[in-house]
């Protein structure tokens, strides 16, 4: 029977090209819009560290001025990084799993000495960076306490540095240099690009993971900033690097592993009791607001999926709400229309229930149609995105988890936009129409 | 006129026309918003930085081996930029205004602590060609000299001399002559004003006093080249410029060389997809609501026809039909634009709230209800041409 009706949905829809096209069109706009916000937005709120992301914290001390909040959201809220000192404090502790204070900057990288200068950007971080955030390693490893503690010249390459340098062969062993000194490779990574770059987002949120990976005391005793964000607040007087060290100014990032609530909560007791002993010494002026927040919580809290995107997505599920409301009108235009038709039928001896099966089909058959063309739409749509937006390539694209939320937007989009038309039709007393005749 | 018939029999023909008022109201919030939110970026973007991009190209340089004398070395690099045709000048800067990258420092406008106002205000290292290169206009006192730019000075060191925005003088000394006067750091060190600029502009664009700002005779090491070209050859000498700065030295790392639009176009990128996405959602919001009422509007005429015969055939114009069906349609219309209303402010009641959005200035609404009127008449106008031209013996027929 549903191959019959499969044919009648067929016919009908050949009969009345222009108006099915209208309806088709109108389901693929919206679904072909309303997917492609959908899909920025669910790129941009997806968990960079699906498996571990819980068990991972950014950590935030309050420091700030006491008459003058970092930030004020919430009646005042702490910095997102943090002094050099306090992280080096934190340093200290053994009770994180992991934990790591990092800093990113630029590094001029030569293969060797007769080979080109080119810009490289590096993560400089502890050894506990990469258990900690699970990254995959093609060749060697990270490297151990002792080369953090002694600022060793090693250096992991990313995936893509490790291609372009050493034609992706094994490179551990050899040795780059980096601003005129000569370091060991100990690891390359394999490709890996959380997206959002949740592990520091001074520098935008969705580029490129670092080119390089060294120890955080490298640049420390090279005297360096970092690039991306240094704030400082307090009037005091920095004449010389050690000055800065010891300054109020934040400027590196500080994550901890924290594999359950009780290790938590001792790190948590840990980092205010440091606190209230550093206010003694008359820093920390501000009410105790020390913070330890997850991937997700951190992402949320620096607000990584923009206004913007939250209003794109709104107004796109409104569009797709005026489409399908066209779709109702225009279903409901061809329905009524057929009225006459569905007279002799029910007159005949067809049930509602077949009625309603034979209009059920054509249906799913048209919002099939316009879900599809839709899912082409959005296709469209993000490359649209990725060519508007710098650094969106990765960001843009269609996986199947957005593929499936497609298809079932637009049936269920179908359905309801066919629900009404079809009870109504359904509905008809045979024998006006009959008369009619 | 003939509203209260229409009236009944619309009432009695809900469905069709509460969907299509449904339609208006949910296209007007989208466009209001929309159009709202565009013209509000618009603004942001047509702001005036000071300086006339098109003239500009900037390149970052970072030499490793830093043992050679900072003067000497801008200076050959400044010869070697100007043999290229078409340069016109060049200087080395910190940062540029809309660059997005910069610093800022507080200052206070007297030397007592207690007794003075705090100013933020973004500064650039400039050097001493920037006045020509920027194409900066000294409204008082005077430009730096040569022996007043500063080479990599040490760590702390503030600069002694600044030039000043007028609207820095304005935020630090009100209406007051600001040349000669003083303004002090954190630190307590003095800077004297010796110059203003008519205007500025922060490195950012998403920053209180947009305008507050001066220049420092200092230059860095790795601070950037700002060349001054001929508009037209802005394009064709990025790469003679970056390849000019290179020949310097084998340890120097000469950055993507980028034309100061270019710069700025960055910046404002995330504005401008913004404007073209909300755009292309308003344009389709505004054809398939127009086609849906074009459906809808044939579909009603098509299923009247017998009665719009029998009008005719009891004596009604050609433009009576004409008219009943236009003034149904802009019953319907009207219906909508006023649930849009109250949805088009709830929704930006609701931006305004969570979002930190502007309040919706009533100001758009006149002409977005005025196009929706056309736009519903517009669409309705075929389907009613259609039924005008119902043949009155149809009435006769079938009956």
């Amino acid at each position: 029977m549903t191959a019959y009706y499969f044919r009648l949905a067929l016919k009908s829809i050949r009969r009345n090209p222009l108006l099915t096209g209208l309806m088709v069109g109108a389901i693929a706009l919206g679904i072909g819009v309303s997917m492609t916000t959908l899909t920025l937005y669910y790129v941009m709120s997806s968990n960079p560290l699906p498996f571990k992301g819980e068990q991972v914290f950014a950590v935030q001390f309050d420091t700030w001025d006491e008459d003058d909040p970092y930030d004020n959201r919430e009646g005042g809220s702490p910095p997102p990084q943090l002094t050099y000192r306090d992280a080096a404090a934190l340093m200290t502790s053994d009770i994180p799993t992991h934990q790591a204070t990092m800093l990113h900057r630029g590094f001029v990288m030569k293969k060797n000495i007769e080979a080109q200068t080119e810009h490289a950007s590096a993560r400089a971080t502890y050894g506990d960076f990469f258990p900690m955030f699970d990254v995959p390693f093609q060749f060697g490893s990270g490297w151990d306490r002792t080369a953090d503690a002694d600022a060793a010249r090693v250096v992991v390459l990313s995936a893509e540095t490790n291609n372009r340098l050493f034609g992706g062969e094994n490179s551990v062993g050899e040795t780059i240099i980096l601003d005129g000194e000569t370091y060991d490779i100990v690891g390359v990574l394999d490709h890996w690009r959380p997206s959002p770059l949740f592990y520091d987002l001074n520098v935008g949120a969705f580029g490129d993971t670092e080119d390089v990976f060294i120890p955080f005391m490298v640049p420390i005793s090279l005297e360096y900033g970092a690039h991306g964000n240094t704030n400082c607040w307090k009037p005091e007087v920095i004449d010389s690097y050690q000055d800065f060290l010891q300054s109020e100014c934040v400027w590196v990032q500080h994550w901890v592993q924290l594999d359950n609530a009780e290790q938590k909560a001792t790190f948590q007791s840990f980092m205010d009791g440091y606190a209230l002993e550093q206010r003694e010494l008359g820093r920390f002026q501000r009410p105790l607001d020390n913070r330890l927040n997850d991937v997700m919580g951190w992402m949320e809290y620096r607000e990584v999926v923009s206004d913007d995107n939250r209003l794109l997505l709104v107004l796109s599920l409104m569009f797709l709400l005026i489409c399908l409301l066209n779709t109702v009108g225009l279903m409901l235009a061809k329905f009524i229309n057929r009225a006459p038709l569905v007279g002799v039928r029910r007159a005949l001896g067809a049930s509602r229930w077949d009625v309603i099966q034979q209009h059920g089909v054509e249906v799913m058959l048209i919002g099939a149609i316009g879900g599809l063309a839709g899912l082409g739409l959005a296709y469209l749509g993000l490359l649209a995105v990725r060519s508007w937006y710098r650094n969106y390539e990765y960001l843009a694209q269609l996986d199947p988890v957005m593929v499936l939320t497609a298809i079932a937007i637009a049936s269920g989009s179908a359905l309801v936009a066919g629900l009404y038309p079809t009870w109504r039709i359904s509905r008809i007393q045979p024998a006006v129409h009959l008369k009619a005749q | 006129m003939e509203i209260r018939p229409i009236l009944s029999t619309l009432l009695r023909n809900r469905v069709g026309a509460t969907l299509i008022a449904l339609q208006i109201a949910l296209t007007m919030a989208v466009i209001i918003n929309s159009v709202f939110i565009i013209l509000d970026r618009a603004e942001t973007m047509r702001k005036p930085i000071g300086i006339a991009p098109e003239h500009l190209v900037t390149v970052s340089v970072a030499d490793v081996a830093d043992d050679a004398d900072l003067a000497s070395v801008v200076s050959q690099d400044k010869l070697r930029l100007a043999e290229l045709d078409g340069v016109i000048g060049a200087t080395k800067m910190s940062t540029m205004p809309l660059s997005n990258s910069g610093s800022n420092s507080g200052y206070r406008n007297g030397p007592d602590k207690n007794d003075a106002t705090y100013i933020s205000i973004a500064y650039y290292q400039a050097g001493y060609d920037a006045l020509d290169v920027l194409g900066l206009n000294v409204t008082r006192g005077r430009w730096f000299t040569d022996d007043e730019i500063r080479y990599d000075p040490p760590d702390g060191e503030s600069p002694k001399v600044a030039v000043i925005a007028d609207a820095t003088a304005i935020a630090l000394f009100g209406d007051e002559d600001p040349i000669g006067r003083y303004f002090y750091t954190s630190t307590d060190d003095a800077i004297e004003v010796i110059g203003t600029i008519e205007m500025m502009s922060r490195p950012w664009y998403n920053w209180g006093d947009f305008y507050v700002t001066m220049l420092v005779p200092v230059v860095q090491r790795n601070n950037q080249w700002v060349v001054r070209v001929a508009p037209e050859q802005r394009e064709s000498l990025l790469e003679p410029i970056a390849e000019s700065l290179r020949k310097a030295s084998l340890d120097r790392l000469v950055g993507t060389p980028r034309t100061y639009d270019e710069i700025i176009a960055r910046t404002y990128q995330r504005d401008v997809a913004m404007n073209r996405m909300l755009t292309v959602v308003m344009t389709l919001v505004v054809a398939i609501t127009a086609l849906g009422i074009v459906g809808l509007a044939s579909f009603s005429v098509m299923q009247r026809r017998r009665q719009v015969g029998t009008r005719r055939a009891v004596g009604a114009r050609r433009f009576h039909i004409l008219r009943y069906f236009l003034v149904e349609n802009w019953l319907i219309t009207t219906g909508g634009i006023v649930l849009g209303l109250a949805l088009s402010f709830g929704i930006n009641h609701l931006l305004v709230t969570e979002y930190e959005m502007p309040k919706l200035d009533p100001v758009y609404l006149p002409s977005v209800v005025l196009g929706l009127w056309a736009l519903g008449l517009l669409a309705a106008l075929g389907p009613a041409r259609n039924a005008m031209g119902v043949d009155p013996a149809i009435a006769t027929r079938n009956i």
